[in-house]
């Protein structure tokens, strides 16, 4: 009797707490999905861009100075990433630049849903909060030549030929207040009478010359933690916003200079660049 | 009498809610259903049925408001002196309510099948004090619909489906120490998951209750028995084939549970209500709201 | 693999233009025809191709230095519509349609993979380039004490160190920096300013290397000068004041360099000692 009595506690007991014990954490490295969605905020509201043809008047998005605007093309490199938590956890990204091909250097292009998936791998266990990297290519995809990957100059259609150098971001549309006379984009003609090019880029330091670094390095914390080890999945959405692009540190009049194609010429829209990107959320 | 007062408290754990809420919420609890104790020499047959919202913020439901019914039929049948079997079959419908329309997903649930032991029939203390106690051991079999692509083609979680997709197994203890009219009543559940014809392995889930009661006859013919307590409950998080964590899964939360049951002769219709009290499902992304049971049986 | 790629008219949109018909061997790749290049169709370029020879040793390419690594150079010409005017992606898709090339590719890079793609013609091409080194002159003949000198040809090496070389300097010949010798007060050539976006360079042009400067007439980027004396002849009496005039060309109160009519002569005796006759038949360039 006292026997059945105490096998049954027991096993009562054993029952009602048995799934409290926490499972086993392993301490393999893991990964992290980051995701880089484009939007565009509007009253508070995110969101996603639409791309338009080249030469449709469709307007969707306003700037700062109300004007009026679409985008044919987006696309931007994210490269350099690393990884903190609030242990002393770090984690930085592998980068290669080799004619065979580049690691790395991510090329977000609206147009392309899975370019805007970069997946972290081979991070150390443990929980990290903020994440850091750089907008655009610096020095290191340059210095030792031609590579490949996302940095082909044949297929990335950012490399400026004549100032070897990679565009850290690429703009191409139009407003009703531009007047046109856009040269040397890809997909906005220069018989366009509204077209607009930012091409934003400029990495060299050249001694005596006037430094344009518009390539930009950006730290976001989270408002959690994002848990890495070898059995998660997490994904981290980040989000960059072509409103803030345009309007932020410097309110950009598409009626100016529309067609950036120098260094000099794209120092406000690179500076706003770092109130445009933002940290979202985490799936864990 | 003792007797009667037992098997009310079966009735109490059977039927009371949370442990049957485990079986739908939006959070990979397909639950037990199972915390039910043993009619002491008595069998029954009666149907259940279930109401448990979620709020969810879970990736693509922005916000909806998610409603799970359930509708569970329930047996239990003495097979020898200390062994019985119990049944449980739910029919499921799953609503997600968004503004422009709502998804819908219906069905058979999976079938569980729980054998339990009776180790101690009424002992009896000095001052008055009983105690029952009986331990089960089943299986729960993959007969609800599985769709293992409900997230990727229809951004709908996993646990949207009726069905598990899985085998599973059972175990379960029930303790009730009685004192004249009343008692408490103290049962546990746990539910091993196997992984699913497309490697999906929902979470084990686990839940737990204490309930008072205490019965009343204010006529002759009519019994009513209030109930109030605490149940909790558990679910570890889904693995996908890879062996990786799914995102935004498993949780835990503690509920204060009222109810009655109103018996009379071999009928017995029972309500209940549980409020959660603490809780953190889904990555916190969704939020369980207050649950209703009601449910209506015939004992022989 | 690189020298073929180099001499491939398939580079060009047409098919017409390779690169050796405006770098040219016996010359010391600079054009031997024109004085501005003519690339399909018969366009004219806007600034005198430059010979190619010891590009292992520079820093920075093309007149204004916007090419910051070899590999960065043939785009240029291959991209630029005045010149080849065909796109590089286009370029490696007729590589790779090619009957034998991608046999060659892969043999050459094993880390290739199967399909060629533009770094790996771009490394082929700098391969090449920077095999084509220039140091087999009458002049280094004599520094590496094989050879000797005339007693002109020595006189004029004296003047120049004296006067040319605190800009074409070293064994270059070049100080591989960025200059405005003089050349107009008005500038329709924006120059190195172009790259650095400072006014302070505006009309700056690399100084170029002076090895085998015989051969590579016309000189200055525009072309404007036939001969070496008329070179010789700018500096001592035709430099003009800018803005942006080379401080090594304004000593004092002459603008230029002081040069008599002797000192002309022997400096043009010197710089015929930098021709590298093994270099321009040399087989395997």
């Amino acid at each position: 009797m006292k026997k059945f009595l105490f096998l049954s506690t027991l096993l009562f007991g054993v029952l009602f707490f048995s799934a409290c014990k926490d499972e086993e954490e392993t301490k393999d490295p893991g990964t992290l999905e980051v995701n880089f969605d484009n939007i565009a905020v509007i009253n508070n509201v995110q969101q996603q861009l639409s791309l338009v043809t080249p030469g449709s008047t469709d307007y969707a998005y306003t700037n700062a100075l109300g004007q009026k605007f679409n985008i044919n093309l987006l696309r931007y490199y994210i490269s350099a990433i690393e990884l903190d938590g609030p242990n002393g956890e770090h984690y930085h990204d592998h980068m290669e630049a080799t004619a065979s091909g580049s690691k790395g250097y991510y090329l977000v292009d609206e147009s392309i849903p899975a370019s805007q998936l970069i997946l972290l791998e081979d991070i150390p266990a443990g929980e990290y909060n903020k994440i850091t990297f750089t907008v655009g290519v610096d020095s290191s995809g340059v210095v030792n030549g031609a590579s490949g990957g996302s940095l082909d100059p044949a297929t990335c259609h950012m490399f400026w030929n004549w100032n070897s150098g990679y565009i850290a971001v690429k703009y191409e549309g139009q407003s009703d207040v531009s007047n046109g006379g856009v040269s040397g984009a890809e997909t906005v003609t220069g018989d366009n009478p509204h077209g607009m090019a930012y091409h934003i880029g400029g990495w060299k330091d050249i001694p005596g010359g006037v430094f344009v670094y518009n390539n930009k390095r950006l730290s976001l914390t989270f408002d959690t933690v994002v848990k890495v080890e070898s059995k998660e999945a997490p994904e981290l959405h980040m989000v960059f916003d072509v409103i803030k692009m345009f309007g932020s540190h410097h309110n950009i009049d598409f009626t100016g200079n529309h067609n950036v194609h120098k260094p000099a010429d794209g120092v406000e829209v690179a500076h706003n660049l770092e109130h445009a990107f933002a940290y979202d959320h985490i799936h864990q | 009498m003792a007797r009667n007062v037992i098997a009310l408290a079966v009735f109490l754990l059977f039927f009371s809610e949370t442990t049957m809420a485990c079986d739908a919420c939006g959070c990979s609890v397909n639950g037990v259903g199972v915390g039910l104790m043993a009619v002491y020499r008595q069998n029954y047959v009666g149907m259940q049925y279930q109401y448990a919202p979620f709020r969810s913020q879970l990736e693509h439901a922005h916000g909806a408001v998610d409603y799970f019914h359930s509708f569970e039929l329930v047996a239990r049948l003495r097979v020898l002196r200390r062994i019985n079997l119990q049944l449980n079959q739910p029919y499921r419908l799953n609503i997600r309510r968004h503004p422009d329309g709502d998804d819908k997903r219906s069905g058979l649930g999976d079938t569980r099948l729980v054998a339990h032991y009776v180790l101690l029939d009424q002992h009896q203390f000095k001052g008055g004090l009983r105690l029952y106690t009986e331990a089960g051991i089943g299986v729960k079999a993959p007969t609800g619909p599985f769709d293992p692509d409900i997230h990727d083609a229809h951004n709908l979680p996993e646990n949207f489906n009726p069905g598990n997709g899985s085998w599973g197994g059972i175990l379960q203890a029930n303790i009730v120490l009685g004192y004249q009219t009343g008692g408490l009543t103290l049962s546990g559940n746990y539910q091993y998951n196997g992984p699913s014809t497309s490697g999906y392995r929902f979470g084990h889930q686990w839940s737990g209750k204490a309930l008072l009661y205490n019965q009343f006859w204010p006529n002759g013919a009519i019994s009513l028995t209030p109930y109030i307590g605490l149940t909790a409950e558990g679910i570890g998080r889904d693995e996908q084939a890879d062996g990786k964590y799914a995102a935004s899964t498993g949780g835990k939360g503690w509920f204060a549970a009222a109810g009655l049951n109103l018996k009379f002769n071999q009928w017995l219709l029972g309500a209940a209500l549980s409020q959660p009290l603490s809780q953190h499902y889904s990555n916190a992304e969704v939020e369980a709201k207050a649950r209703m049971t009601m449910n209506l049986s015939f004992i022989f | 693999m690189g020298k073929r790629i180099f001499g491939d008219p398939m580079l060009s949109r047409d098919n017409s233009v390779a690169c050796n018909n405006c770098h040219v061997k016996a010359v010391a790749f600079a054009d031997p025809q024109h004085a501005l290049s003519l690339g399909v169709d018969e366009r004219q370029g806007i600034r005198n191709a430059p010979g190619i020879a010891n590009m292992a040793f520079m820093k920075e390419f093309m007149w204004d230095g916007g090419v910051y690594h070899l590999d960065f150079a043939p785009p240029n010409a291959i991209e630029n519509p005045l010149e080849m005017d065909e796109k590089m992606a286009k370029v490696v898709w007729k590589l790779n349609r090619n009957s034998t090339y991608p046999a060659q590719f892969r043999a050459a890079f094993p880390e290739m993979g199967d399909t060629i793609t533009s770094p790996f013609v771009l490394l082929a091409l700098s391969q090449y380039q920077t095999m084509l080194v220039s140091a087999t002159s009458k002049y280094d003949y004599y520094k590496l004490g094989k050879g000797e000198l005339s007693a002109n040809e020595m006189e004029g090496l004296q003047l120049f160190k004296q006067k040319c070389a605190v800009c074409h300097s070293g064994e270059l010949f070049t100080n591989q920096e960025y200059r405005n010798n003089g050349l107009d007060t008005a500038f329709a050539d924006e120059g190195r300013a172009r790259i650095t976006e400072s006014a302070a360079d505006l009309c700056k042009l690399k100084v170029p290397s002076l090895r085998n400067v015989e051969l590579t007439d016309p000189y200055m980027h525009d072309a404007r000068f036939n001969t070496l004396e008329e070179v010789l002849d700018h500096y001592a009496a035709g430099v003009k004041q800018s803005a942006t005039l080379a401080t090594e060309l304004h000593q004092g109160d002459f603008i230029g360099i002081p040069l008599t009519a002797s000192e002309k002569k022997l400096i043009v005796d010197f710089l015929k000692t930098l021709t590298d006759y093994e270099f321009i038949q040399d087989e395997r360039f």
